[in-house]
């Protein structure tokens, strides 16, 4: 059995982490490029969302790397991601490759066939080693993060740009590197060292934009036209707040536990947006509210093209802005948006934001 | 004085106007609906909507702004989650509300029950109540209304089933006409017309398709007229549950017509950039390719839609339908 799975950010190291050490054989997919959007976009259905367009090219390029079992996430709805991956399965059948899905519908689907696709994957594993890899996995999952936040503050500062990226690059390989608990560990005090060598520019205080969306699209860089680097390199720190971990805690084991977490985000939507609209259309909403209290410069909404909850989203942000005083810009991506475009676009709004700011001061 | 009740002629009117209007009127309010979905509605809708979102979400904030101009008490704007257990309508239709209050000004008192039986329906005499007793603190008459109301939708549903176009099936009802033997399935084809109620009855969305097809000695069945237990009994063969209520009865009568020598041919009428049709749709388009029996088109709507090119296409589908029949 050869594994593979879709990019989504740094996913793939803790995925692959997980998999390696219950000593299941893993098929990264290549980094997602041109060809792998080019070749997603071509055999899935025009209006899919895009997301599924560039899991479908990386699973394509998985697979003619010799992958012959697919795990994917399910979903019950009301969003078009539970459906993916019975579309994807169809498309590529069509296209002639024979592999294996397994497919991790959420807790509250079937427990019977649940269990049955874990069992596909774990035959045979002892309960210990899988604990032992999820934990290896989880604390990949958390460095990764925490460098991930890191490298956002740094970038904005940096005296010498180009130095955060640089660091950030290779702080992800020494955690993909890391083997057990003790050297994840003593990586993470190295890495800290280097973010904290970085010479800042300590006077310079820099716009806060929040960045706000659709998961895949805020995760995946190669979806916006890796939006965190142009911003940080214009000087812009930016602020996130979908955390992989922190979207594992409530979707999967809290769910898994029916403990519903009363959140600030949905409250903080609900003047505005006072239902659950699949995805994350009342976090964008509720995120934006928040930011704004916060006394952010703007908020950024990113959105795959006919993306339904961002779609809703989009239609009620106005308002908020209106309301709350704190510009936002949507931006729709997908196979088609031209990169020089999308940097035009991103630069205005930074001018436009800095000129507010210094008409204020 | 009586209340008056406005309603949108749009979305799911298509599926439940009876029962609203019955409902509303048997509690004392007079129910005005918006005009005919006209170019100028449409327009009124793309003015106040963003650009993403698809056509029949557009036309809907075109009726709410048509109804501003009449003098209402109420507008009637359910928020719709979910009519069936472990299923949704769409994700915009449980914003709709919401998105509604964000794009128009000047709103009278919104009336805007949430229906999601997603879970359980233990909340349906609930919100039947809350609603009631906008107008009257008669509970039985309340429930009556209501008893009524879905008396109605019964009636009117199987008006659809007969192949009744709902505005017609309206008229029967309201005015009280005695059921007629429906005097329009006499063309020589039959043609199988898939897509969601507000785009395959709003005759200037799919641009009088239903009249078009007709004139060109087809009849029409629509999603409506096949029996949910049918359906049903379809979909549970498929891999993975629908669960977009619409889209599933789509496949259901795909799935079901396919096999019968009903139908000649099947159209596919899908919003530009609608979701869950953007996935369903397809697989339906690919089993239809790989069947490869019956022609099969699929049609976008969207508000760039020419008419001439709609007509050529479903002229040229007529037409090989003939000569596939006449082979
Ligand atoms: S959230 Fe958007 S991109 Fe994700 S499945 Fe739903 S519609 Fe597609
Ligand atoms: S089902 Fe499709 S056409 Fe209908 S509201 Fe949703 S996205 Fe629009």
């Amino acid at each position: 059995m050869k594994v593979t799975f879709p990019h989504l950010g740094n996913l793939y190291i803790v995925l692959a982490a997980f998999f390696e050490n219950l000593g299941i054989d893993v098929v990264i997919p290549p980094p997602v490029t041109k060809k792998t959007i080019e070749l997603g976009s071509m055999y899935s259905p025009e209006f899919a969302c895009f997301p599924l367009k560039i899991n479908v090219g990386n699973f394509i390029e998985a697979l003619e790397k010799g992958a012959d079992t697919i795990v994917m996430a399910g979903g019950v709805g009301p969003c078009r991601f539970g459906y993916y991956s019975q579309v994807q399965k169809e498309i590529l059948e069509d296209l002639g490759y024979k592999f294996d899905m397994i497919i991790f519908e959420p807790p509250r689907g079937n427990m019977k066939t649940i269990i049955y696709e874990i069992n596909k994957l774990f035959k045979g594993k002892n309960i210990k080693k899988i604990v032992k890899s999820a934990k290896i996995a989880w604390l990949k999952a958390c460095a990764i993060e925490k460098i991930e936040s890191q490298a956002l503050y740094y970038r904005a500062r940096e005296k010498n740009k180009g130095t955060t990226t640089r660091i950030y690059k290779s702080a992800l390989n020494l955690i993909s590197e890391s083997s057990n608990e003790e050297t994840i560990n003593a990586n993470v005090e190295k890495i800290n060292k280097y973010f904290k060598s970085i010479e800042l520019d300590m006077n310079y205080s820099p716009l806060k934009i929040g960045l706000v969306g659709e998961i895949y699209t805020l995760l995946e860089p190669s979806s916006n036209m890796n939006i965190e680097n142009i911003l940080g390199d214009l000087g812009v720190e930016v602020i996130k707040s979908i955390k992989l971990t922190e979207w594992a805690n409530t979707n999967i084991i809290l769910d898994m536990l029916r403990i519903r977490r009363p959140d600030n985000c949905t409250f903080a939507a609900k003047p505005y947006l006072n239902y659950f609209v699949g995805g994350h259309g009342v976090e964008s909403v509720g995120e934006t509210v928040i930011y704004a209290q916060k006394g952010l410069d703007g908020v950024i909404h990113l959105a795959p093209f006919t993306c339904m909850p961002e779609i809703i989203a989009q239609s009620i942000l106005y308002k908020v802005s209106k309301d709350k005083q704190i510009p936002v810009m949507t931006v729709m991506l997908d196979e088609h948006s031209a990169e020089t475009g999308f940097r035009t676009r991103v630069e205005a709004f930074v001018d436009l934001l800095n000129q507010k700011k210094e008409a204020i001061s | 004085m009586q209340k008056t009740v406005g309603i949108p002629r749009a979305l799911l009117y298509y599926n439940y106007y009876p029962l609203w209007k019955t409902f509303f009127e048997e509690l004392g309010c007079s129910v005005i609906l918006s005009e005919k979905t006209s170019k100028e509605i449409m327009n009124r809708g793309i003015e106040v909507t963003v650009d993403d979102v698809c056509l029949p979400i557009k036309i809907y904030h075109g009726h709410i702004r048509n109804l501003l101009m009449k003098d209402l008490d109420y507008i009637f704007i359910p928020r719709i989650v979910s009519i069936y257990k472990k299923e949704y309508i769409c994700p915009k239709f449980s914003g709709l509300p919401d998105m509604i209050r964000c794009n128009i000004n000047e709103l009278p008192t919104i009336i805007s029950p949430i229906i999601d039986w997603s879970k359980s329906r233990r909340e349906l005499t609930k919100v039947i109540f809350t609603v009631g007793s906008i107008f009257t603190s008669n509970p039985y008459k309340i429930w009556s209304a209501y008893k009524k109301g879905i008396n109605q939708l019964k009636i009117y549903k199987l008006l659809l089933k007969q192949g009744f176009m709902p505005e017609d099936a309206i008229n029967i009802l309201v005015n009280k006409k005695d059921l007629l033997t429906p005097d329009f399935n006499k063309g020589k084809y039959t043609v199988l017309l898939l897509g969601h109620s507000y785009n395959i009855y709003d005759n200037f969305i799919n641009m009088n398709i239903v009249q078009k097809l007709r004139k060109m000695e087809c009849n029409v069945i629509t999603p409506e007229q096949l029996p949910t237990e049918k359906i049903e009994k379809e979909v549970e063969k498929l891999p993975k549950k629908i669960f977009w209520s619409m889209s599933k009865k789509l496949v259901g009568n795909y799935l079901h017509y396919i096999k019968t020598s009903e139908i000649q041919g099947i159209i596919y009428l899908v919003s530009f950039g609608c979701g869950p049709d953007s996935l369903i749709g397809e697989l339906v388009w690919k089993w239809a390719n790989k069947n490869g029996q019956l022609p099969f088109m699929f049609v976008t709507l969207d508000e760039h839609t020419g008419e001439t090119g709609f007509n050529t296409r479903l002229e040229a589908f007529v037409d090989m339908i003939e000569r596939r029949v006449n082979i």
